[in-house]
């Protein structure tokens, strides 16, 4: 296939000493342009308008908006840059965005590509809710078992779940590598697959409609009182293991996801400080051929406080072509990069701000509401998780049975459609 | 050619001596040195006959003997830190004579602050009481820094102190040290002897069943690792032989090398000590009395150790109390002297740790650890005049009796829930859901006695030109466990996940090693040459052990060698070059503890049936469980055998001494858990055809569906899978004293060059669950060659030391470099060379068809190719100070400060910076003596 790649706008000039008048003013910090070349999807052509550059200051975090590339002027650092664009061609209006982080603007900077995708229209499932960190029981530890996800029918037509596989990324969110080769603009690395059973048309899920993946499917006031019932999940992932060490709950009442892969023979958790990214996918093929054609193999330099340690590990590869949503989950005080390309997300969204925050149990991201049509809730996905989310909210499942907030037993009194809006 | 000539004709003088055995002297003196305080022989002093100037130097005893023609001679004896003593002695016939030489405490002459390289057949370093007391040390570990290839290192209280001889120690990838189980024989096989009696871990079992390393009760786990070093005080030590070579015959059940341990035996005045540093607090106090006469002396001494592992941290601290006592006797007859040391010593050792409930997730978390030792111990030394033959008859008995306790106490927060396999036999029955938080309390009582006994004579045959000395002996050591074991409510276990039982250490049998020794010392004189030889041989084996075992009645041979030529003196300019050249070989033997030979069963538990009844958990659910019990004993196992040579080369010129040892050991079957599987079958049912409506009661098992399934499952066992090889350079350059700035410098320092890896296949299950089903439930890959490192380092440490005799100071600057500390990892193949199948439990090779499978295309382990690289720590280099000074009469005044001053550089370790920095760590101790 041809890849035809249209120049939209590149900027190499860099700036040397143009970008203010010395002899106006001697102390005045020096400006650059943004060295970004942006391109269009090769199936997308028309006249480009509505546009918007968002620069993020990565050591202030102070956001900038420009309507034209060309009007960027930045002080020497480090940004993020997204960028959003209409294109109109015969009179449809399409609309692409692209993310690219950790550019370097200053006098040697290298000019850094950045492609643009088309805003997906998901016509399939999206996660609406995920709840990682778990609950704590009255004696102050951590509480496992009543980790959860919620996915959403955010279209106008009835989904089957159906072969929905719900998967968690290899690698973390807070820890940057090069993981040779690098796969990630065509893949996704995962350790976890679990896969909602079905024929095809078994599972169907009417518009505005969800679906509770529970870790396990009971109710976890008996273990902890300060946690809820989860008997009532659409599915649960149980592993099952004759180990008593490892002992899994099978919830009677819910059924099991299919297990295709873990890397544990343990049982599977969500990543309890929420370090990693979770997708839902479409996997067009069996699983035995998947799961033989798709190992992936890659090594790295683990740099830690220890040392450094040269590794090979081989996990399963997912196509990015085949993931319908993704979210990467992380903290602000040890956040390092986005675990997936950024045509899957160009955000994160996080509880808690530092490693092992002890404030973040008993809370989750859900997913914003836009508007409200014909009473049921119209979410806001743009594939930017930041954008998507409501972060370190108080849960759905807490709220709809008004359990637990904290470690004291405080019963919750608030419901919202997304955390934040109340219903 | 003409030396060459001089050399074969001695040779052949001495092949003549031993077959023919000419005497042309009168008579023989002989004779024995001995310090006046104690009576006992000083080794190694100098015994000089006017007229004549023939000098020799007294043997480990303190014997010498001259062969002379009549008339009468002065002999005079000396040695560092005595005052010379002369006696007069009219040759007629052969005599024995006695020269007493006094400890010269006043005159604080030159006085060794390093450990001296020894002047026996074998590489030893001896560190005496004037080193450790310039040295500070808070217990045994710290004297280690005095050992060719050592450095400095602030005490860790908080994990037990093992000894490394000869070896740079298990490194991580990184080249920072780590702690493995699977090179324990290290300190397991290095002995440690005090006042002749063994110091015997064999039965100590004060483990907490899968605690990690970095676990408090895992750090401080003694158990197969021979003796924790901060239990000995060294505060009542007259001196430390540390053999790194063969060791005698006379020293067995060790593979590595001996740390023998003098206390002192003489009249002291009452010393106290109190030395504080950033960790620790110490203070100790002894007295050595004369009772009536000067045969008799007691000594009485006790030291208390109060220290912390962080000085922030108040929750995690050790502290250990010592007494002794110690009764010398003498008499003297002229036909026999008796010497009996009978002693008294108790040792308390005390871990605690305990989590910060506000820092930590577990509110609670304590452990704490006590080791309570008493031992009697009985030297009898007779000293036969008459005959030659028989000159001496020495018992040693020890018996010791430990009272060790270990608690743990924790709050155990099952994670959804758990189950507690609670039965002890075998087969199938209910297990119990653990629903909610509970405490957790377990104990490990653990009482280990030992008693040893050990008979030994010795005596003598010869000339001056051909002399032997031959020693017999046997030796008996019984250890046995009589402590309560692990006691812990099954339904209540320190750790949701547990599978382990408890059981009775009562119950495990003694371990009764048998050896018994004969030894040769021959030395010859071929002109001015001397030949000193050392053959001996020890067999060692078991009694008493089941017939199953591979060891039982298996006796292992030790045969041992030493030998030592002494060039004739050279003279340049004013004074003597003195050369000699040493080397030796021998076999060194190491038994397995009682946590090797009976282990504790295993028991395999199988989820069957794993019902959680939504609407009444209590009361419905139902966890089936088949248990297996399997003898994980393994009666193959071997003792662990080392085969070690050296070649030293020693010289002197004056007061300049230059010590230079290669080594070379090789053990291939030192002691290793390591895991076996079989299938197993049990029954699993069907979850899914239970009603929880229609339940009243548990459910039954009959009518369920169910399946037959096998799974691979394992267990760990004891085997001879680790190979240890070391091999390097050691040297000692120890220069007289520079005059003018009253300063000498010592040079220590060695290449090591250790390989630890493991001499047989291993399995390795992958953890992977690939389409539902655990990878190692159905096939378990076996692998050549899965870990191991060569390592190499390479330390000089400088000591210049500075002794002003009128104002009663030493002070002493040791700068020690680490040059560089490389470790490479073995080259593994993550291709398994076969796999272990559930489906009839037998090894199929891993060939291209299972590589192409897709669940068993998970066993291929990948590595990453730079892993193989060697990597560097460059050099590192410390200055450490230390000082005493005399201030009056009665105090002395001890400060140091190691670590002043450090340099290091950067460097880049796969592409990244790293930076180092060192803490350093300081104190100071006052010493009083009254």
């Amino acid at each position: 296939m041809k890849i035809n790649f249209k120049l939209l706008m590149a900027v190499a000039v860099v700036l040397t000493a143009g970008g203010c008048d010395d002899k106006l003013d001697n102390n005045a910090i020096e400006r650059y342009a943004l060295p970004v070349a942006i391109s269009l999807p090769a199936n997308v052509t028309g006249e480009i308008s509505n546009e918007k550059i968002e620069v993020r200051d990565v050591s202030s975090g102070a956001k900038t908006v420009y309507s034209a590339l060309g009007d960027v002027r930045l002080k020497t650092g480090l940004y993020d840059v997204s960028y959003d664009a209409d294109v109109v061609s015969d009179g449809v209006t399409r609309h692409v965005c692209g993310y690219v982080q950790s550019v370097q603007v200053g006098e040697q900077a290298h000019t850094v590509a950045m492609t643009a995708y088309e805003n997906r229209l998901s016509d399939d499932f999206i996660i609406q809710e995920i709840f990682f960190t778990g609950t704590l029981q009255g004696s102050g530890n951590q509480y496992y078992g009543d980790d959860y996800v919620k996915i959403y029918n955010n279209t106008d037509h009835v989904l089957y779940a159906d072969g929905l596989t719900f998967v968690e990324s290899k690698f973390l969110t807070t820890e940057k590598y090069d993981y040779t080769p690098d796969i990630m603009s065509t893949h996704m690395t995962v350790q976890a697959i679990y896969t909602i059973p079905g024929s095809g048309r078994d599972y169907p899920v009417e518009p505005g409609g969800s679906l509770l993946l529970a870790d396990t499917g009971i109710d976890h006031r008996v273990a902890n009182p300060n946690s809820f019932d989860l008997s009532g999940a659409d599915f649960e992932w149980f592993d099952v293991s004759s180990q008593p060490a490892h002992l899994d709950i099978d919830g009677p009442t819910v059924p099991n996801l299919d297990k295709w892969y873990c890397y544990t023979q343990s049982f599977f958790l969500l990543h309890n400080r929420g370090f990693r990214a979770y997708a839902l996918a479409r996997i067009p093929v069996d699983k035995d051929s998947y799961l033989a054609e798709n190992r992936y193999t890659y090594e790295y330099v683990m740099m830690v406080a220890a040392g450094t340690f040269p590794m090979s590990q081989t996990s399963y590869k997912l196509p990015n072509k085949w993931i319908v949503d993704a979210v990467n989950c992380s903290v602000e005080a040890k956040y390092a990069w986005n675990v997936t390309s950024p045509e899957l997300d160009r955000g994160w969204t996080y509880c808690g701000t530092m490693d092992k925050d002890k404030s973040r149990y008993f809370h989750s991201v859900r997913r914003k509401m836009l508007y409200l049509k014909d009473g049921r809730p119209v979410l806001k996905d743009t594939d930017n998780s930041t954008e998507d989310f409501n972060p370190y909210c108080v849960p759905s499942e807490i709220e709809r049975q008004g359990t637990a907030i904290d470690v004291n037993g405080t019963p919750c009194t608030t419901i919202t459609w997304d955390g934040v809006v109340a219903k | 050619m003409d030396r060459n000539l001089t050399i074969k004709r001695h040779w052949v003088l001495l092949l003549m001596t031993i077959t023919t055995t000419i005497g042309a002297v009168a008579a023989t003196v002989r004779g024995t040195v001995r310090d006046a305080a104690t009576g006992d022989g000083v080794p190694f002093a100098t015994v000089t006959v006017h007229p004549g100037g023939v000098a020799t130097a007294t043997d480990a005893n303190g014997r010498f003997f001259f062969e002379l023609s009549s008339g009468t001679y002065e002999l005079k004896a000396s040695y560092v830190g005595y005052k010379p003593a002369t006696i007069k002695v009219t040759v007629n016939a052969d005599a024995d004579v006695t020269i007493t030489i006094q400890e010269d405490s006043q005159l604080l002459d030159e006085v060794v602050i390093t450990a001296t390289e020894g002047a026996g057949l074998s590489s030893s370093s001896r560190i005496d009481r004037d080193a450790m007391s310039h040295l500070q040390p808070t217990s045994f570990t710290d004297l280690l820094e005095l050992l060719p290839g050592n450095v400095s290192h602030t005490p860790d209280m908080g994990s037990a102190n093992t000894i490394k001889l000869r070896e740079t120690g298990t490194l991580g990838a990184n080249g920072q040290a780590t702690e493995g189980s699977d090179y324990t024989i290290s300190s397991l096989g290095t002995l440690f002897v005090v006042d002749g009696a063994p110091v015997n871990g064999d039965a100590n079992l004060q483990s907490v069943p899968g605690s990690s390393s970095t676990d408090p009760e895992g750090k401080r786990d003694i158990t197969n690792r021979g003796v924790d070093m901060r239990t000995i005080s060294t505060d009542n030590i007259e001196s430390v032989e540390v053999v790194r070579g063969i060791p005698s015959a006379e020293y067995g059940n060790l593979t590595s090398g001996m740390v023998n341990i003098k206390r002192i035996r003489r009249a002291t005045p009452l010393t106290a000590r109190f030395k504080a540093d950033e960790y620790s607090k110490l203070v100790s106090i002894g007295k050595g009395f004369n009772l009536g006469t000067r045969d008799h002396v007691m000594n009485v001494d006790g030291s208390y150790l109060d220290s912390k592992v962080d000085p922030r941290n108040n929750l995690e601290n050790y502290k250990r109390l010592t007494l002794s006592t110690r009764l010398n006797m003498r008499w003297n007859r002229p036909a026999l002297q008796t010497g009996w040391v009978v002693g008294v010593d108790y040792t308390g050792s005390f871990d605690n740790s305990k989590t910060d409930p506000d820092l930590s997730y577990n509110r609670i978390n304590e452990y704490r650890s006590s080791y309570n030792r008493v031992a009697l111990t009985s030297d009898l030394n007779l000293r036969l005049t008459r005959y030659r033959w028989l000159n001496h008859i020495n018992v040693n008995t020890s018996v010791s009796y430990q009272s060790d306790r270990l608690t743990r106490r924790r709050q155990v927060s099952p994670q959804r829930a758990s189950v507690a396999p609670t039965t002890m036999e075998a087969g199938e029955h209910d297990g119990r859901y653990l629903l909610s938080e509970y405490i957790a309390d377990y104990t490990n009582d653990g009482r280990p006695v030992n008693i040893f006994v050990k008979a030994k004579a010795e005596g003598e045959a010869g000339t001056t030109t051909l002399h032997n000395k031959y020693k017999v002996g046997v030796e008996c050591n019984f250890s046995k466990n009589y402590g309560r074991g692990q006691v812990y409510d099954l339904e209540r276990p320190l750790s949701a996940s547990w599978t382990t039982r408890p059981r009775a250490f009562s119950d495990i049998p003694s371990l009764n090693v048998v050896s018994a020794f004969v030894e040769d010392d021959m030395s010859a004189r071929i002109g001015s040459h001397t030949l000193q030889l050392q053959a001996g041989l020890r067999s060692i084996g078991l009694a008493g052990l089941d017939s199953r075992y591979t060891l039982a009645g298996k006796l292992y041979l030790d045969p041992r060698f030493n030998l030592k030529w002494e060039f004739p003196p050279i003279t340049v300019g004013e004074r003597q070059l003195k050369l000699h050249l040493a080397g030796g070989y021998g076999l060194t033997t190491k038994m397995p503890t009682i946590a090797y030979l009976f282990p504790q069963a295993h028991y395999s538990d199988f989820i069957q049936l794993n019902y959680y009844d939504v609407n009444d958990p209590a009361g419905r659910s139902r966890i089936s469980l088949r248990t297996y019990i399997d003898d994980v004993t393994n009666y193959d196992l071997r003792a662990a055998r080392n085969s070690k040579w050296e070649v030293r080369l020693g010289a002197s010129f004056g007061k300049n001494t230059l010590s230079i040892t290669y080594f070379n050991e090789r053990m291939s079957d030192g002691y290793r858990y390591t895991a076996v599987y079989h299938p197993y079958s049990y029954t699993r049912y069907d979850v899914s055809a239970i009603d929880p409506a229609s339940l009243t009661a548990p459910p039954a098992l009959d009518g369920l569906p169910s399946e037959a399934v096998s799974e691979l499952d394992g267990y760990r066992m004891a085997s001879n899978g680790s190979r240890l090889n070391k091999q390097g350079i050691e040297f000692t350059l120890a220069t007289a004293r520079w005059r003018p700035l009253a300063t000498a410098l010592t040079v220590t320092g060695a290449w090591f060059h250790s390989t630890y890896s493991n001499s047989m296949m291993l399995y390795d299950p992958v953890s992977e669950v690939i389409d539902g089903r655990r990878v190692a439930d159905s096939y378990i890959g076996r692998y050549d060659y899965v870990d191991g490192r060569v390592n190499d380092q390479f330390n000089t440490n400088f000591m210049f030391d500075t002794q002003i005799k009128r104002w009663g100071l030493i002070f002493s600057t040791s700068v020690q470099c680490m040059w560089f500390v490389t470790t490479r990892k073995l080259w593994q193949n993550g291709v398994p060379v076969s796999y272990l199948d559930v489906a009839d439990g037998q090894l199929h090779p891993y060939d291209e068809t299972a590589q192409a499978d897709a669940v068993l295309q998970s066993l291929v382990r990948t590595y990453n190719p730079a892993s193989f690289n060697r990597q560097t720590v460059p050099m590192a280099l410390y200055v450490n100070l230390k000082a005493t000074k005399q201030v009056g009469k009665w105090l002395k005044i001890a400060v140091f400060a190691n670590r002043l001053i450090d340099y290091l550089p950067d460097y880049t370790s796969n592409g990244l910076k790293i930076r180092r920095t060192s803490d350093p760590y300081f104190g100071m101790e006052l010493n009083f003596t009254l």
